[in-house]
């Protein structure tokens, strides 16, 4: 299996930088609506076996001319991102991990139709077939999704109408089917933004960029269920107590996936914090 | 064709709305008939359409991206232009236009607009005098929004957070009913507010039935994911829907002037985009075909208009 997938598109902001491009996911930009089709994976229907090796061999004289002349370091990227999708294709296990129609139709319908809704499903699939991680990211073809500045719809009106209701109903799937498989024990589900919303609602009704204080949420994998760690102010615009700063959340997951970001060397230059206490 | 239906769509320009119109027979067939034109090089969206009971004008919402708070705007569709609005907007960011069935009267919620009590409240146009109407003891401190209109202009059903008691806190959306010829709030016995959301109020022209959205959990729903719901305001009870609602999000119900047919959005894994639009007929008790209406580029907020009254006779 892929250790990494992107389930709904990528957020642009450079993927996995420091590691280099092989490190990138797998991206899935929207999964499973009606008949499901990968195509960055599916091989052309003349194009199988015995005909998909020849052609990966011929990629490689080809890619290897190039680097040859080239020897970039993105070159080198893509040809082991290349590498790797091109190896999926002939395992059968990996594709029905990518392949909702698997699921029962009622199940589907659980998570909500919505490419929110089968992100978390396939989400649920891959790491039941044994990906590690799993990134789904909010997308929306038309609108601003969470960027509720109201300036495309009402903000506020677009929120309540729209997004939280799909979150909630994809979110609640994915934590039920997880725990009802007994994974959910020992998966991690972390839901998070980049920053928050200000805290007054502006003149078209909707809330601008505000990364003073915003709230997560953790699920699974060892946490303690219906823990409330730190709180705002009252007008929800600062850290009220205990506040939580992004590296001491990063010590957090890692902690919860038995890794000390205090003393192994591979954690220690990138995460800075300490993990929750209250969590851990 | 004797059904028009406007709606909602992101088929052209991908990150932007666009409002469309189709046209139905009220059985099988139905054909895009055209899209209402844009302010192409401002980059306009233009979403939430209204259709008058003759089709003629559409009201609609509208916004310039990152920049002004938004209003709601009026297309003839005969004259093929924008209708002025002398007096209407102002700096306060406005949406949510309903029109009344004989096209004279637009109600709208404005968001933090002169003359209102705060948050959204619901403001009323008189699209024959040009002026805007007193809406006196509807509006308070809560929101007010999402308003819908009865044919006659006389009712006007809206969403509103107030708690049910004073001193609540984070209410869930309710219905309420205003009476303008009374000036005050009348009772909808059988809609009983609960810990549910209901929102999305659509009136038959006749203003005997209000179709709405809800997250009641139901039979076809035990999830919580939103259903459409109609109340009968004669019977002053909610009338079943069988066949109409599905286990995703149902919603934005748009109902025809004399109850016949629900035009409504829905996430469905069987259709072609994130969110497309269902037509109902009551009458069968059966979704009809709506050939070449949704894309993958997303179809939603309906709204609909009989035509032909003899469909509803």
């Amino acid at each position: 299996m892929p250790p990494f997938v992107n389930l709904g598109g990528m957020l642009d902001l450079g993927g996995v930088s420091p590691l280099g491009g092989a490190f990138n996911p797998i991206s899935v930009p929207e999964p499973g609506k009606g008949e499901v089709s990968l195509p960055d994976f599916n091989p052309p229907a003349n194009v199988a076996g015995a005909r998909l090796e020849r052609r990966r061999r011929f990629v490689d004289d080809f890619d290897g001319l190039r680097e040859q002349v080239d020897g970039s370091e993105t070159l080198r990227s893509r040809d082991a991102t290349y590498q790797r999708a091109l190896a999926m294709l002939a395992t059968p296990a990996v594709r029905d991990a990518f392949d909702l129609n698997k699921e029962p139709r009622k199940l589907r319908e659980r998570y909500g139709a919505s490419i929110f809704g089968q992100s978390c499903l396939m989400a649920r699939r891959l790491v039941e077939a044994g990906t590690r991680f799993v990134q789904v990211q909010w997308t929306e073809r038309g609108g601003a999704g969470w960027d509720t500045h109201g300036n495309v719809l009402s903000g506020i009106f677009e929120m309540e109408q729209y997004l939280c209701p799909r979150f909630d109903q994809g979110l609640s799937a994915l934590l039920d089917d997880l725990s009802s498989r007994g994974l959910l024990e020992k998966t991690l589900v972390v839901c998070i933004a980049e920053f928050g919303r200000t805290p007054r609602i502006n003149a078209r009704a909707g809330r601008d960029h505000w990364p003073h204080v915003f709230s997560g949420l953790l699920a699974g994998g060892g946490v303690p269920g219906g823990t409330v760690v730190g709180a705002s102010d009252p007008q929800g615009a600062y850290p009220g107590h205990n506040p939580i700063e992004a590296g001491d959340l990063a010590a957090t997951l890692y902690r919860l996936m038995g890794l000390n970001s205090l003393t192994d060397d591979r954690l220690r230059p990138f995460v800075k914090g300490n993990a929750i206490a209250e969590i851990v | 064709m004797s059904l028009l239906i406007a709606f909602s769509s992101y088929r052209r320009r991908g990150d932007a709305a666009d409002i469309y119109f189709y046209r139905h027979d009220g059985k099988s067939a139905g054909e895009p008939v055209e899209a209402m034109p844009t302010d192409s090089p401002r980059n306009r969206v233009d979403y939430r359409p209204y259709l008058s009971a003759d089709g003629r004008y559409c009201a609609f919402s509208w916004q310039y991206r990152e920049s002004d708070p938004g209003g709601v705007g009026l297309w003839d569709r005969v004259e093929k232009k924008l209708v002025t609005l002398p007096d209407k907007n102002t700096t306060g960011a406005d949406a949510q236009a309903a029109l009344s069935g004989d096209g004279r009267w637009m109600v709208f919620a404005g968001w933090q607009r002169p003359g209102g009590k705060g948050g959204h409240d619901l403001f009323l146009y008189d699209l024959k005098k040009n002026e805007l109407v007193p809406l006196p003891n509807l509006n308070t401190e809560h929101d007010e929004q999402m308003p819908a209109i009865s044919g006659d202009g006389r009712w006007i059903a809206y969403v509103t957070n107030q708690p049910v008691e004073s001193g609540g806190f984070n209410t869930p959306s309710r219905l309420l009913l205003y009476d303008r010829e009374k000036s005050a709030l009348v009772p909808m016995p059988g809609l009983s507010p609960g810990k549910c959301r209901d929102t999305e109020p659509s009136f038959s022209a006749d203003g005997r039935y209000l179709a709405f959205a809800s997250d009641r959990p139901g039979p076809d729903d035990p999830h919580g994911a939103g259903d459409i719901h109609l109340y009968d305001l004669h019977e002053k009870k909610l009338v079943p829907l069988p066949g109409l609602n599905s286990a995703g999000h149902d919603c934005q119900p748009a109902i025809s002037q004399m109850g016949r047919f629900i035009a409504f959005t829905s996430e469905r894994l069987d259709a072609p985009g994130q969110r497309d639009i269902f037509l109902y007929d009551r009458r069968e008790s059966k979704l009809l075909p709506t050939p070449h209406i949704n894309t993958p580029g997303e179809e939603f907020e309906p709204s609909i208009t009989v035509l032909d009254p003899a469909l509803e006779s």
